[in-house]
């Protein structure tokens, strides 16, 4: 009895098993379907991207043999696209994002200082071929730098960043006459420079660790030599090179004119805090986050939809696609040459759109 | 005894009748699997020479975009054209208009 019971329902299992496994099976292909079409879109349009950034990372660098152009831009480059998948309902997939950033200085132009405004250093961000260019720098002048003060100078900033614009003379000797038979200027004791700062603090988009780690700079001795003789090091284990760690040493002491960004209140750089209210985890420049609104239907012109015909020669199927995805992305930058402790969003708001339909014929 | 003509035809139409049901959509299923299974080869052929011609595009022109006499302001950057690149062609499951 029992085993006659066994039968009957093993029987039942049996009709339709192979379309039951291919059911199972199939789902299972359409899906690693799904998946080799997502990972082989995006990876195409990744190369893309980074293809397309590095050639315009190219032809700036070549601009910078042109007056009022960039020493250097840093391209960053998105570019949203339709990656369609077949196991969403009409294939229709979701729209992702390719991003790349690329920026490419010559060789022969490595030490390039810029003159004007035009020529200061820039971030170009484009998102789906539409170009914003934010200043990486700004220009910042100090007066009367000793020679001391001008070591820490190099060390806070770096040599190629400072731009003597006229020398001076803080103290002038007085002890002897000058010989006015041969020369009449006074003979200097305390030789002075005024220097123009190619500020990277002072553009439009400000990374802040950098900022926060020249602020420690100028006004903590101790941070400033500890950060000054690791770059006196060949690696992190060799001992450091005497006359750069004396350097060191001498020049740290030094007071500099502090930057207005680096104003300090109860132990606290305020503005650098007011620029950046998270932290290490605020970002100027391109957002990481952005938000996607889907539209799948417009009724003035026509519905996402599916017709599937059949006739004595063969089956029509057609798909009307009608959506768009819009995507919005937020850039926050710093007003350029104002001394403030706000920032500006600017929401960028971008489509992906198709409206298309497709007609598909299989004859019997 | 039946004769052994009847016997044989008797036995095939039992084969036919009660066992026949496995092999018919053996017959769907491979179809399917196999139509799924060209689409999804064609389709990783296609974006395998497109990685290939874009490569390939983009190291033949190196030379001149990295010229710095070009491109001059005037002119854009020098970049893949993917107009030449071939189309997907899923034709086994059907042709799109």
């Amino acid at each position: 009895m029992e085993m006659k019971q066994w039968r009957v329902y093993h029987n039942k299992f049996q009709k339709a098993q192979a379309l039951i496994e291919l059911a199972i099976f199939g789902s299972i292909v359409m899906m690693l379907f799904g998946v080799l079409i997502s990972y082989g879109l995006r990876y195409d349009r990744q190369l893309r991207t980074i293809h397309q950034t590095f050639r315009k990372a190219l032809k700036s660098a070549a601009e910078v043999n042109t007056d009022d152009k960039p020493i250097l831009v840093e391209h960053v480059v998105v570019n949203d696209s339709h990656v369609p998948d077949p196991t969403n309902t009409f294939g229709i997939g979701s729209v992702s994002t390719a991003l790349s950033q690329a920026s490419l200085t010559r060789t022969n132009r490595l030490f390039e200082q810029p003159d004007n405004d035009n020529e200061l250093p820039v971030i170009r961000i484009d998102i789906n071929d539409q170009t914003r260019e934010y200043k990486a720098a700004g220009f910042r002048e100090v007066y009367g730098v000793t020679e001391a003060q001008e070591k820490k100078y190099i060390i806070v900033y770096g040599a190629n960043n400072l731009k003597e614009i006229r020398e001076g003379c803080a103290e002038y000797e007085t002890t002897s006459s000058p010989d006015y038979e041969y020369d009449t200027t006074p003979v200097c004791l305390k030789p002075t420079t005024d220097f123009r700062i190619i500020d990277t603090t002072e553009g439009e988009i400000v990374n802040y660790n950098s900022a926060l780690n020249r602020c420690k700079m100028i006004t903590d001795t101790e941070f400033c030599k500890k950060e000054c003789i690791k770059d006196c090091r060949l690696d992190s284990n060799s001992v450091p090179d005497p006359e750069c760690q004396k350097n060191c040493e001498e020049a740290c002491p030094q007071e500099i004119e502090v930057p207005w960004y680096c104003a300090k209140q109860g132990g606290q750089f305020v503005i650098l805090n007011s620029l950046f209210p998270l932290g290490e985890n605020s970002k100027m420049g391109l957002q990481q986050d952005y938000s996607q609104i889907e539209t799948w239907q417009d009724s003035t012109s026509g519905e996402t939809s599916l017709h599937k015909q059949e006739t004595n020669t063969g089956i029509t199927t057609t798909d009307n696609l009608n959506w768009n995805t819009q995507t919005k992305r937020t850039i926050v930058t710093k007003p350029f040459n104002a001394k403030v402790a706000s920032t500006n969003s600017e929401e960028i708001s971008t489509n992906v759109s198709q409206k298309k339909t497709f007609t598909w014929s299989a004859p019997w | 005894m039946y004769p052994r003509k009847k016997l044989l035809l008797g036995a095939l139409r039992g084969k036919i009748e009660g066992k026949g049901q496995a092999s018919l959509e053996m017959v769907v299923a491979i179809v399917s699997v196999l139509l799924l299974l060209i689409g999804v080869l064609r389709f990783f052929f296609w974006v395998n020479k497109r990685f290939i011609l874009r490569q390939e595009a983009y190291e033949s022109e190196a030379i001149q975009a990295a010229n710095h006499n070009y491109p001059t302001n005037a002119q854009p950057e020098i970049q893949v054209d993917e107009i030449e690149m071939p189309p997907l062609d899923l034709e086994i499951l059907g042709r799109a208009k």
